[in-house]
């Protein structure tokens, strides 16, 4: 099953517009085999027009794809061979969890007998085989959301698409999910490219992000890569919170509320003092929100590494490294 | 509050429930009882057994649901072109398409009849050009024969259909069709594995009323069949005024009606009737993503399907607007010379004219009767328990589902010892049953929409039960009322059948007199009043959507 997922994916100078609206400017994309690459960014970025455009949903107004340096362009959806989890899961309501998966595979007219292995294989593999004869309507979201996963990959497809899969379930269980969509990156290997506005999901699942805005990409790269150096405020926002500084001295900087330590008195030049607003205890670490020079300054810190005393109004240092300042 | 109005509640729908027992149950019952012999403690069935055995009767009820389960076929089939051809047009050629299709249904039988016999008959229009065309050299019978009724009452039940199957086609979540399509799907496997079986509902529940409509078909056979395509109410009627058997009239009448209760009892339990008249309470509108998809050879041939059925369902009541304003004596196409003499003809005869005036009156009366105890029903009902509602609403809406004829000739049976009939306000009063349906499922839907909360905010701000109604709840629910209006004038205007059994020479209406000429020999005459009719009809519809667009719905009634 493994092999046939291997797939390179390139996109070049893609452009797509709707009613002189662009949804797509210039796109350019290679998602290496086997790689886990998601599409992130808030609503109206291209994010999902950019999935329905690989799909082969939309056509591109110009640009080209290719899988493996096979042209996509004029290739009817129906025989591209593409693997697409849709956001409200998209089951065929007239179907049993067998059928559905199942459907692909008739397309390709394989014989009874072949489909029926693979489509267990698949079940298995998504822990749905109990629930086989049962209709999507019975079923939670979390199983519907499998069903959908198993009737895209029983067909090997060359890419795996997913929009917003997880869109549509509660918190404890997105977070269930995106450990088995994690899971099952890995033991089939696919090349997958997800779409999601949640950078949270997106930094956990992901090998690599692209970040989109206005149908553009904006920047590209693994998750450490985009946090650590975002190419502007826009990613620096996007991807975790973000303090943007004046100094007294009329520097800029911009510095992650991580990434300051906090002392009562001034021991070196990279300090600022802060007033603190509100301190917000969330368990594991705790907030300080604190004014500086008119300007409103998040600082995190481990719960434990905080002096218990410090209070709300009382002054202190907040101190940082220059290695950990962002340079835009 | 709540305890109050379930007092009120009943006391509203009273009205409507002593009517319809008193003036049609009852009536259509003791009719029935006729077919049991004289004597009730020692009941007969010689009359059914009669049926039975004579192969005559049981060949006319074999025809009935043979030509029923055709004409629902044809409808079917028809329907799906005219159904895709709504959902890919724009929304402002989308209503117009609708009226294309309601145009018909809501188009006396008369009219419509009249128009098909213009354009059918052996020299008739269809004719004319197949002869011209030279593929033909001798005109082909469409009517007078099986093909003319099926014609006839495919053009008209076929709504019934489109309805529910254009709301289950919308319902589709469109990403199940692209999620097919990137499983490898093949245009006309999705047709088959998806399309079709996702609207099949639709098509369940549309087929049914058709079929269940179909059997009790009267007019359209009568005028367009021949005399192999007798159906039991042309049967029942003849038993009636030519054999004078009503015993055997009421055996008929009871198998008719006992089909017709079974196939609304099995709808009533899955599907609901007053779902199918306000489709638009569909929940959950079109997941339609608007994608354009390329000219494809399927997509032209299902445009060019729907465009065909479009013709079908609106060129006889096109076509009569150039026959009616032809000089010829004899109807022609394309006339040779325009001239107004058979509207002149119209309203300068005496005979037309009365016709005109006892169809105003009876309509007059229907309104007056079936708009305030419609009405005051729908909004008793609208506060019952479902339980109780289900019962109430289904004993309301059954005047619509059991065969005119059947009613027409107990109402006749009821009051002719009493000798009611021949008065046009006693037809007023039969048509009120007719039109009482339709008043108390259009105040309902227009109920469904009003928001619950705004009774209750009334009520906050210390109004009163009746304040609320006449402050809050009327104003919002009129569009419906005038909805209901319309259509109990249509009903009653339209009527032919009640009209037959009725009226005299001195009171009958002005479908009976066309009734009349239609069945002898079409004189030009009848073309004009159906180009009026219809002009009519139009106008009526235009002053319906007029004050419908103002709660922004669709108006698919």
């Amino acid at each position: 099953m493994t092999q046939t997922f291997k797939n390179t994916l390139t996109i070049k100078n893609l452009e797509k517009s709707f009613n002189d609206v662009m949804a797509l400017n210039d796109i350019s994309l290679e998602v290496q085999e086997g790689e886990f690459c998601s599409l992130l960014g808030a609503s109206g970025s291209g994010k999902t027009t950019l999935l329905r455009v690989i799909a082969g949903f939309e056509s591109p107004d110009k640009g080209s794809l290719e899988i493996n340096g096979r042209n996509l362009n004029s290739l009817p959806i129906a025989n591209r061979n593409i693997g697409m989890v849709f956001q409200n899961y998209a089951l065929f309501p007239h179907m049993s969890v067998r059928e559905n998966v199942a459907f692909g595979l008739e397309m390709q007219k394989l014989k009874k007998i072949d489909i029926n292995t693979r489509v267990n294989e698949a079940l298995k593999l998504v822990d749905l085989r109990n629930e086989a004869t049962r209709f999507p309507n019975q079923l939670s979201g979390g199983q519907q959301q499998r069903v959908a996963l198993a009737r895209a990959i029983v067909i090997k497809p060359s890419l795996l698409l997913m929009d917003e899969p997880l869109g549509a379930l509660d918190k404890n269980l997105r977070k269930e999910m995106q450990a088995q969509i994690k899971e099952l990156h890995k033991n089939i290997n696919a090349t997958i490219i997800y779409v999601t506005h949640d950078q949270e999901e997106a930094m956990y699942l992901s090998d690599r992000i692209v970040l989109l805005d206005q149908g553009k990409i904006i920047q590209s790269g693994t998750c450490k890569e985009l946090y650590s150096s975002p190419k502007n405020r826009m990613v620096a926002n996007f991807l975790g919170e973000c303090n943007f500084i004046k100094l007294e001295d009329g520097r800029n900087i911009t510095i992650r509320p991580e990434s300051f330590a906090v002392l009562d008195r001034k021991t070196s030049e990279n300090g600022i003092e802060v007033t603190i607003k509100d301190l917000v205890f969330l368990g594991s670490y705790t907030k300080l929100i604190g004014s500086y020079n008119q300007q409103e300054i998040t600082a995190t810190f481990r719960s434990s590494d905080l002096n218990p005393n410090i209070r709300k109004l009382d002054k202190v240092h907040l101190i940082f490294n220059k290695e950990c300042l962002i340079n835009l | 509050m709540y305890i109050k109005t379930s007092k009120w509640s009943w006391l509203a729908v009273t009205p409507m429930m002593i009517f319809l027992l008193g003036i049609f149950v009852w009536p259509v019952f003791s009719f029935l009882m006729l077919s049991f012999g004289d004597s009730l403690s020692a009941p007969s069935f010689v009359h059914y057994q009669k049926i039975i055995t004579t192969p005559i009767y049981r060949q006319i009820i074999f025809n009935t649901f043979n030509i029923a389960l055709l004409v629902t076929i044809f409808s079917v089939i028809f329907s799906y072109p005219i159904v895709y051809l709504l959902a890919n047009v724009s929304k402002r050629m989308r209503k117009f398409l609708f009226i294309l299709v309601l145009l018909p249904f809501w188009t006396s039988a008369l009219v419509r009849t009249t128009a098909w016999i213009v354009i059918l008959q052996r020299k008739g229009i269809l004719n004319e050009m197949l002869l011209f065309t030279g593929i033909f050299n001798e005109p082909i019978s469409f009517i007078y024969n099986f093909s003319g009724v099926l014609i006839g009452m495919t053009h008209v039940l076929m709504p019934f259909v489109i309805f529910p199957l254009y709301a289950a086609y919308k319902n589709i979540d469109y990403s199940l069709i692209e999620a097919a399509e990137s499983l490898g799907s093949k245009s006309y496997q999705t047709v088959k594995r998806l399309i079709i079986p996702l609207t099949m509902p639709g098509v369940i529940a549309g087929s049914i009323i058709v079929f269940m409509s179909a059997i009790g078909y009267y007019i359209t056979p009568a005028l367009m069949g021949g005399p192999k395509q007798t159906m039991i109410a042309m049967l029942i009627e003849n038993n009636i005024n030519r054999t004078l058997n009503w015993e055997l009239a009421a055996a008929l009448s009871s198998v008719l009606l006992f089909s017709t209760l079974i196939l609304f009892i099995i709808f009533q339990k899955y599907f609901g009737f007053d779902n199918l008249l306000s489709s638009n309470s569909q929940k959950g509108s079109s997941q339609f993503y608007k994608r354009k998809e390329k000219f494809s050879p399927s997509k032209i041939t299902m445009y060019f399907l729907g465009g065909l059925v479009c013709v079908f369902l609106i060129a006889p009541i096109v076509i009569v607007f150039p026959m009616s304003l032809s000089a010829s004596p004899f109807l022609e196409f394309p006339p040779q010379e325009y001239s107004l003499r058979w509207y002149e003809s119209f309203f300068s005869d005496n005979r037309w004219l009365r016709g005109l005036w006892n169809s105003l009156i009876a309509a007059a009366v229907t309104i007056a009767i079936s708009l305030p105890i419609g009405t005051l029903a729908a909004v008793g009902v609208n506060e019952m328990k479902r339980k109780t509602r289900l019962w109430l609403e289904t004993l309301f809406i059954l005047p619509m589902v059991i065969p005119v004829i059947i009613f027409a000739i107990s109402l006749f049976y009821f009051i002719a010892p009493l000798r009611l009939n021949n008065s046009v306000v006693t037809l007023g009063i039969a048509h009120s049953v007719l039109a009482m349906p339709f008043v108390f499922l259009t105040v309902s839907a227009s109920l469904k929409n009003f928001n619950k909360n705004l009774e209750l905010a009334a009520y906050s701000l210390g109004a009163s039960w009746k304040t609320m109604f006449w402050r809050i709840m009327l104003p919002s629910i009129t569009p419906g009322i005038i909805a209901g209006a319309i259509f109990a004038f249509i009903q009653s205007f339209d009527d032919v059948i009640l009209a037959l059994f009725l009226t005299n020479i001195k009171s009958r209406t002005l479908p009976r007199i066309m009734f009349e000429g239609v069945a002898h020999e079409i004189d030009p005459t009848i073309v004009a009043i159906s180009g009026l009719l219809i002009t009519l009809t139009v106008l009526l519809f235009a002053i319906n959507a007029l004050f419908a667009s103002e709660r922004e719905n669709d108006p698919n009634i």
